[in-house]
């Protein structure tokens, strides 16, 4: 596996920038999964300062501001705990370079979600996460520098 | 995809080994420390915080963890959802705005005054509040190089047309001394009046900058040739870069302050501690302090005594009063519409 690793740099090397990219981009995921779990899961914080942040929205469609406030405010904990989960999947996935295309479909979601709810000062920051989410998952960004590829050459498919 | 939900498997798994033999210590209130909320500027290692965080656990021997926020409106209401698991004892960096718009969100501890001051009189009406104790306070003043040629002693005079495009202003909707600055205006004019003079002010103005930091650099970077700030920001200017050419315009009509607070909200966990922080920062030790890092005049007037502050000239103050929250925000409403107008 290990050899494959570095295998992928011979045969795909083109992709090594947005390696680059996935690889920050999972440094910064799983850091803010360590923060978030510092403050939301263990540290007691009833609600992110986002989510506040959010309601204070006026643009946003009448059944999210719903479930906003009656299902992931009263049950933050929980939500906080999965956000955490979400965070971490995505942080070690592109970090190692495994299952990079699911995890990217997760990262749009979340980011898709973040949009509805972040200030407009924030929009264009997860504007450009969707974006790099989406390239990752379209060049397969796991197979360079990645474990991908390793699986990829053994089982093929559009989820490598 | 079983590789994929395999991992998710794994990864939520070993968050959840992780969460039931977390330290429990962390889980429960904690009555031997102390969370304090408070602006990036006064936390920071730049700013006040550290060294009186030091003192303050050597004294009382209660550990003080600060927790940063950017807007107190925001934290006012988080406060107010988390009810009685909110994890503030101390609320900073508060001003009179935040606490015109925001504080009734939450209700508050009265805090009993250790320190008498010798506070102007104009300023008498900070000494009677009971649930928001100031820690310093600065007149709000135009600031210039004393090579500027042009006379500026009342608010109809940035309206020279040799100002044109040369005065940094702060946004009023983001910026605390930028709504200082309009309800000043509001004040001192009739409304008709302050309508009007607003409206020429936007074409006169270099920029309205979201913050007094944004407003400031384009002051240092001599792309305005005045700035709305403090009359104490030459004392910085003297003490951190020993150059004396900066110098606070006096409006002969007077000047509004700018007065910073700190309260202990009713959600509190260490009440009592939260309470001896706030009386603490009343302290002379405390203030002084204050006062060298924020450059903002302390309470008691003795700290300053032979240092650069000493060197301020004494400005005509406006009376301090708290603001009501509809006259700020019509207020606001008009500016906003001017804006757009004259954007």
């Amino acid at each position: 596996m290990l050899q494959a690793y570095f295998e992928s740099l011979k045969y795909v090397g083109h992709l090594l920038p947005i390696s680059f990219l996935r690889i920050f981009l999972g440094y910064f995921y799983l850091q803010q999964a360590f923060k978030d779990w510092q403050v939301h899961v263990i540290g007691n914080s009833m609600v992110s300062d986002l989510l506040v942040e959010a309601l204070n929205k006026t643009q946003m469609p009448f059944w999210y501001r719903f479930f906003l406030t009656e299902h992931l405010m009263s049950h933050w904990p929980f939500y906080a705990f999965v956000l955490v989960g979400i965070q971490a999947i995505i942080g070690i996935s592109y970090l190692i370079g495994y299952v990079v295309r699911p995890a990217s479909i997760l990262g749009l979601i979340l980011c898709l979600n973040y949009l509805a709810v972040a200030s407009s000062s924030q929009e264009f920051f997860f504007k450009l996460m969707i974006a790099s989410h989406v390239l990752l998952a379209w060049v397969g960004a796991g197979r360079c520098l990645g474990l991908d590829y390793y699986f990829y050459k053994r089982y093929r498919g559009i989820w490598w | 995809m079983k590789h994929f939900l395999a991992f998710v498997a794994v990864v939520f798994s070993c968050l959840t080994v992780f969460y039931f033999y977390r330290d429990d210590g962390q889980n429960s209130a904690d009555y031997t420390s102390l969370k304090v909320y408070g602006s990036g500027s006064f936390i920071g290692s730049w700013g006040p915080g550290p060294k009186l965080k030091e003192i303050f656990e050597k004294q009382t021997g209660i550990k003080v963890t600060y927790l940063e926020m950017s807007d107190p409106a925001l934290v006012f209401q988080k406060i107010s959802f988390e009810g009685a698991q909110a994890v503030g004892d101390v609320i900073l960096s508060l001003d009179q705005y935040d606490l015109a718009r925001a504080a009734d969100k939450l209700t508050w501890k009265a805090i009993e005054a250790k320190t008498s001051f010798n506070l102007p009189d104009t300023l008498k009406e900070l000494e009677k509040m009971e649930q928001f104790k100031a820690y310093d306070w600065a007149p709000i003043a135009f600031v210039a190089r004393d090579d500027l040629k042009i006379t500026i002693e009342k608010l109809d005079d940035l309206l020279n047309p040799e100002l044109k495009g040369r005065i940094a202003l702060e946004d009023p909707r983001t910026s605390s001394p930028g709504l200082n600055f309009l309800a000043w205006i509001y004040k001192t004019k009739s409304e008709a009046d302050a309508d009007q003079f607003v409206k020429q002010l936007m074409a006169q103005a270099h920029s309205f900058s979201p913050s007094w930091s944004a407003a400031y650099g384009l002051f240092k970077n001599k792309q305005a040739d005045i700035v709305l700030s403090y009359a104490t920001s030459p004392v910085y200017h003297l003490v951190e870069e020993k150059d004396s050419h900066f110098t606070a315009l006096e409006f002969k009509d007077g000047h509004p302050v700018q007065v910073e607070f700190a309260g202990v909200p009713e959600s509190c966990i260490n009440c009592d501690a939260g309470i001896r922080f706030v009386q603490f920062l009343q302290t002379p030790e405390a203030q002084k302090i204050i006062m060298e890092k924020n450059y903002m005049f302390p309470m008691i007037k003795a700290v300053q005594e032979g240092t650069a502050f000493d060197g301020v000239k004494n400005f005509k103050l406006l009376p301090f009063k708290l603001e009501v929250k509809e006259q700020l925000q019509k207020w606001l409403g008009t500016w906003t519409e001017l804006r757009k107008n004259e954007g």
